[in-house]
């Protein structure tokens, strides 16, 4: 099987799965025609599925069997201290561990409550830090209907346990049926306010089960275990995994915890569906005795639960039930979030609606319901509820109001369209506390309602499309922004004619996307056919048409295309000569030349750009906004090339620190910054300080980047080399492969970057001292790019010397000429005392001392030495090759006094850093042994 | 400990790309992997048991008393152990697969971690169909490694091999039944 085929099979088959199984075929057919065999093969894999993860998992049983089990030892703790505790007796135990009546006596003053002794797991320090934090957000729940969280710790033993207000109840089911179904529902009420007003303080509970709610003595309701599941770390979206932490309690599990996808409000109004079906009905929706982890996976989220009126099994609630209370259930209890109700609030709602007679919004547009709730009710009451339905219908109903006003004022249109961009901007960051409302999950529920809705009216459809579509962008969902822009651009088309301002915004806006997604041709096609239509409406002086010359010049910049400098420069001159000036425009189209000097090598020029850039934004930004911290980056960057590294960490620093303010949770900006910053730490040998950074912007670049994205692979190359530098070398070649796949997918395989690749993979076949495959690599690389680079590149320079390299270590004589080559390159085109020079002149000085020419060697490998304890810290690995080297020829020169230090210090370097590179270790030794054996003689 | 150094000497190599270097390894953690389970209470029953690969894990790092940096990143790690774990499941499969057919070189079995002939001929064919899938697509070959052989949840495998959990869960899905497929002529 080939990778392409099997990233096709992967794609068909995800996107298929999500839809019901007789849509398989013919999507398949669509989406495949090109294939009979392909489209079979995923077909067998879609009818197969229930029984494949059954399979594994009986396997995983076995596997797992492997391991010795021993059940939890009831632990007897009556009378024992848990820190200012008294254990009284065990109340209970579940999942999480065992809960216990506790009391505190404190100054006369005795206060009784429950403690929950978390089950012994895998405490780490980063567990109990999180633990603690989230615990301070919980204690702030205050509400007569959820149980306080008093206190929490861990024990002597680093056991976790929780504190909670101690409640004297019975359970909520045991409660019921001595209530009417008015009784019943009332108290549902209760239940619900308590989790509405938790979601206000931005938490979620996230295991809501009737046997968590206590009804107490004075009949009202209480919750307990407020967010504990979260606290205890089952709330890891994607924690609800097969071996791993399930939900609390399966049952009530809602079906996105179960597909390990993103919990929110809207989890808990499905739990809430549950509690009030076993209220009603007496049963749970669903029942899982002696079923099976996958059957019950099955179930949950494929299986409608039965109607609550027929869970009943009393005739007379059965009819009671039947209609809007079933109707209720079914919708809290619905398989996708988005067609539940969209918060408790409305769940809840629609309890009180049904309890005063009003029509209930679970009906949806039914008018015949409608007309039939409105018999026998005054108008007052119909005005009424028709006014709280259109309120609480929200979104749409917003939305078709304010369209109704953009037809008819396009100004104020615009207005709106950024109050949205302005809304849902700041909404993320910022809101991101306790737990994650985020903007995104209004922008997917708006959207929904905006696709279906609106119709007739396609040029306000057209610019919510546009509107969100731009949000997504801001918020870094490139996948989900396309499709709207596109359909959003469609629409224009198709009501405004081809050419307009509206479609070259449009235009231009997607081309900005595309710019984003690193795809470059398709950013240029769009901005290409933007800036023509420009021109022709507006002229070339103005403002819009030199800023889509600006990022038309960058698009064509990143293909590396030279006509990319005249469009800057066009649009700097535009937006010089503006009144009053446009500072951002201007700062962007500075940025694009500043960019484009940089790739020339005209560094000085780059940044005298470069800070009149920063000194833009900042005076129309303020100093932490996101684009200042974009240009300290490319600052940062010129000034290391400019070889002031020193100037150059605590500008990327800067930016680094107001990018993880604006983006806490990572974003491919961050990423750039954090990969920057490692690499000059890799540069100065601080390695220790670099591995974390590149792994970070690793990780975050495989969420946030679509996939096989050339950024990604050039943190993968880094973090490769950095681990083939410490020896770690399987990880390093997975990742060498990786990248090397990726830069060949997004590239071709004749390529520059694809040359680092190979030039990385090489080595490190080299190392591993599978030579036919390293010299192969390495010689591709050397040809691929005298060809593209020229024969006089750095880049060459450093093919050449690879390859001279591993030449010398199987002794072949052509190694020598190519070293000089690569030196003679070298010296031609960087500074004197670059980095860089340092690997020839070892490996050029190592060679020549084993052909017994140490003279020549001595001198090489001294000013290597030198080169490097300029640029390293003492003791790296680097400079103790170098020192090794140096001792080397000092010994075959019998200059032993000079040369014992040298190989002593290397040799010590090297016990400091076992496992890297573990030949030039072994040399050091070798040396130093014949020094001292010559020493004994 | 007295094995601590042949341990590190172990691992070097494994990490030199010598595959092999995990067969030798896991005798001399298998003591200290028992007794970790014994003290321990790692429950399989109800699902809180965080997988072979963490008492591996955890012994290699009572044996290397935290010694050294080779072995620095403890998610880099789980991806390790779970292919340790691949090789000594696989060996086992064989062992049982070979006995069956009468040949076998007595090799004593660790107690409780033999596998049955017919498990032990699934595992086998497991092994291959992977082999096969990592040739296509090494990513999807390393998410299976840490969750099958490696018993990590889809958060560790995460951790382990640098990818989001959303990706690991769709490969996971992606994997299984693909595997499933070749595995069961009948499928096709």
């Amino acid at each position: 099987m080939t990778p392409d085929r099997l990233a096709r099979i992967e794609e068909l088959f995800l996107a298929a799965r999500e839809m019901t199984p007789e849509r398989w075929e013919s999507h398949l057919r669509q989406a495949c025609p090109e294939s009979e065999s392909l489209r079979h093969e995923v077909l067998a894999m879609l009818q197969h599925q229930d029984r494949a993860y059954s399979w594994f998992e009986g396997m995983e049983s076995e596997l797992a069997r492997l391991t010795p089990e021993e059940p939890e030892a009831a632990i007897g703790l009556e009378g024992a201290s848990i820190g200012p505790y008294r254990i009284v007796r065990e109340l209970g135990r579940g999942g999480m561990g065992v809960v216990y009546l506790a009391e505190r006596v404190e100054a006369g003053f005795e206060q009784r409550v429950a403690l929950k002794l978390i089950r012994g797991g895998r405490e780490t320090d980063e567990m109990l830090r999180r633990f603690l934090a989230e615990r301070r957000i919980l204690s702030r729940l205050e509400h007569p209907g959820i149980a306080r969280l008093i206190d929490g710790g861990s024990t002597a033993e680093g056991r976790p346990y929780l504190v909670m207000e101690y409640v004297n109840g019975v359970r909520l089911i045991e409660h019921c049926p001595a209530l009417s179904v008015e009784q019943r529902l009332a108290l549902f009420l209760e239940v619900g306010e308590a989790v509405e007003y938790a979601h206000r303080n931005l938490v979620v509970h996230r295991d809501l089960k009737p046997s968590n709610i206590l009804v107490t003595a004075d009949g009202h309701s209480k919750l307990l275990d407020f967010g504990i599941a979260k606290l205890l770390g089952n709330d890891e979206e994607t924690g609800a995994t097969r071996t791993g932490m399930r939900p609390l309690t399966p049952e009530f599990a809602a079906p996105e915890q179960l597909k390990g996808e993103a919990i929110t409000t809207i989890t808990d109004v499905y739990g809430l569906g549950a509690v009030l079906y076993e209220m009603l009905g007496g049963r749970r929706p669903f029942s899982f005795k002696d079923r099976s982890w996958t059957e019950l996976e099955r179930v949950i989220l494929t299986e409608e639960p039965p109607l609550v009126s027929h869970a009943a099994t009393d005739g007379k609630l059965r009819q009671r039930l039947a209609g809007d209370l079933d109707r209720i259930c079914a919708k809290a209890l619905e398989k996708e979030p988005a067609r539940r109700y969209q918060s408790v609030q409305l769940l809840l709602e629609d309890i009180r609606r049904h309890l005063r007679g009003l029509p209930i919004l679970a009906r949806g547009n039914a008018w015949g319901y409608r007309a039939r709730k409105f018999i026998g009710r005054n108008q007052v009451t119909t005005a009424v509820a028709a006014m709280a339905l259109l309120l609480t219908i929200g979104f749409t109903v917003t939305l078709a109001f304010q369209s109704a006003r953009l037809a008819r004022e396009r100004d104020k249109a615009q207005r709106v369209s950024e109050l949205f961009v302005d809304l849902f901007t700041v909404a993320d960051p910022d809101e991101a506390r306790g737990e994650r409302i985020t903007a995104r999950e209004i922008l997917d529920r708006g959207i929904g309602k905006v696709r279906g809705g609106l119709a007739g009216q396609s040029e306000v459809k057209a610019s919510l499309l546009d509107v969100v579509g731009r949000v997504y962008h801001k918020l870094g969902l490139y996948d989900r922004a396309v499709p709207l822009l596109e359909e959003s651009l469609e629409l224009r088309r198709q009501v405004l004619g081809r050419e307009n301002s509206d479609v070259s915004e449009n235009l231009h806006r997607l081309g900005l996307l595309r710019l984003d997604q690193a795809r470059y041709a398709d950013a240029v096609k769009l901005l290409r056919e933007s800036l023509a239509m420009r021109q022709k409406l507006y002229g070339d002086a103005h403002r819009d048409t030199a800023r889509t010359s600006t990022y038309l010049g960058l698009a064509l910049f990143r293909q590396g295309d030279k006509t990319a400098e005249p469009l800057f420069r066009q649009a700097v001159a535009v937006h010089r000569a503006s009144k009053p000036l446009p500072k951002l425009d201007l700062a962007e189209s500075l940025t694009g030349l500043a960019l484009f000097q940089n790739s020339r090598g005209n560094y000085r020029e780059a940044e005298d750009e470069l800070r009149e850039v920063l000194s833009l934004q900042r005076q129309a930004l303020g100093n932490d906004h996101r684009l200042v911290a974009e240009t300290l980056n490319n600052l940062a960057s010129t000034l290391s090339r400019l070889g002031r590294d020193r100037e150059s960490e605590p500008v990327q620093r800067e930016a680094l620190a107001i990018l993880r303010q604006i983006y806490p949770d990572g974003h491919p900006k961050v990423a750039t910054t954090l990969n920057n910053l490692a690499l000059m730490l890799m540069a100065r040998g601080n390695e220790a300080g670099a591995e974390p950074l590149f792994r970070e912007a690793i990780a975050i670049r495989r969420v946030k980047l679509p996939p096989a994205h050339p950024d990604l692979a050039q943190a993968l190359g880094n973090l490769g080399l950095l681990l083939q530098n410490q020896g770690a070398l399987t990880e390093a070649e997975l990742l060498h492969r990786e990248a090397l796949a990726i830069r060949r997918q997004a590239f071709g395989d004749r390529n520059l970057s694809v040359v680092v690749s190979l030039g990385n993979l090489g080595q490190l076949e080299q190392t591993k001292k599978r030579y036919p495959e390293a010299e192969k690599l390495l010689g591709e690389a050397v040809e691929i790019s005298r060809k593209l680079a020229g024969p006089q590149h750095p880049l060459t320079a450093n093919c050449l010397q690879n390859l001279a390299l591993l030449l010398a270590e199987r002794g072949t004589p052509e190694a020598e000429a190519m070293f000089r080559q690569a030196l003679a390159i070298r010296r031609k085109v960087l500074p004197a005392g670059h980095p860089h020079f340092a690997y020839t002149l070892v490996g050029l000085g190592e060679w020549l001392t084993t052909k017994g020419r140490s003279l020549e060697a001595e001198k090489l490998v001294r000013e290597a030495v030198e080169i490097r304890r300029k640029a390293l810290p003492a003791g790296h690995p680097l400079l103790a090759e170098a020192q090794g080297a140096l001792g080397a020829s000092l010994v075959a020169l019998r200059r032993y006094d000079e040369a014992e230090p040298l190989l002593v210090e290397s040799a010590q370097s090297f016990r400091a850093h076992p496992g890297v590179s573990p030949r030039a270790a072994e040399r050091a030794a070798v040396s130093l042994a014949s020094l001292r054996n010559h020493g004994r003689r | 400990m007295e094995d601590s150094r042949e341990v590190t000497a172990i691992l070097s190599a494994f990490s030199q790309g010598e595959p092999s270097a995990a067969d030798r390894l896991l005798p001399l953690v298998y003591e200290e992997l028992r007794r970790l389970a014994r003290r321990r209470r790692w429950r399989w029953g109800n699902r809180r048991m965080p997988g072979t690969t963490c008492l591996v894990h955890e012994a290699f790092v009572n044996m290397f008393n935290r010694s050294h940096a080779d072995w620095q990143s403890l998610a880099h790690f789980y991806y390790f152990a779970s292919v340790a774990m691949r090789n000594v499941l696989i060996d086992s499969a064989k062992r049982a697969c070979r006995q069956k057919r009468g040949g076998g070189e007595g090799l004593a079995d660790f107690e409780g971690a033999g596998v049955t002939e017919q498990r032990g001929a699934e595992l086998l064919a497991v092994d291959l169909a992977l082999n096969r899938l990592a040739l296509a697509d090494p990513r999807l070959g390393r998410i299976v490694e840490c969750r099958f052989f490696g018993g990590l949840t889809i958060e560790e495998t995460a951790d382990a091999l640098s990818i989001s959990p959303a990706t690991v869960k769709r490969g996971w899905d992606t994997a299984r039944t693909w595997l499933y497929k070749e595995l069961k002529p009948g499928v096709m």
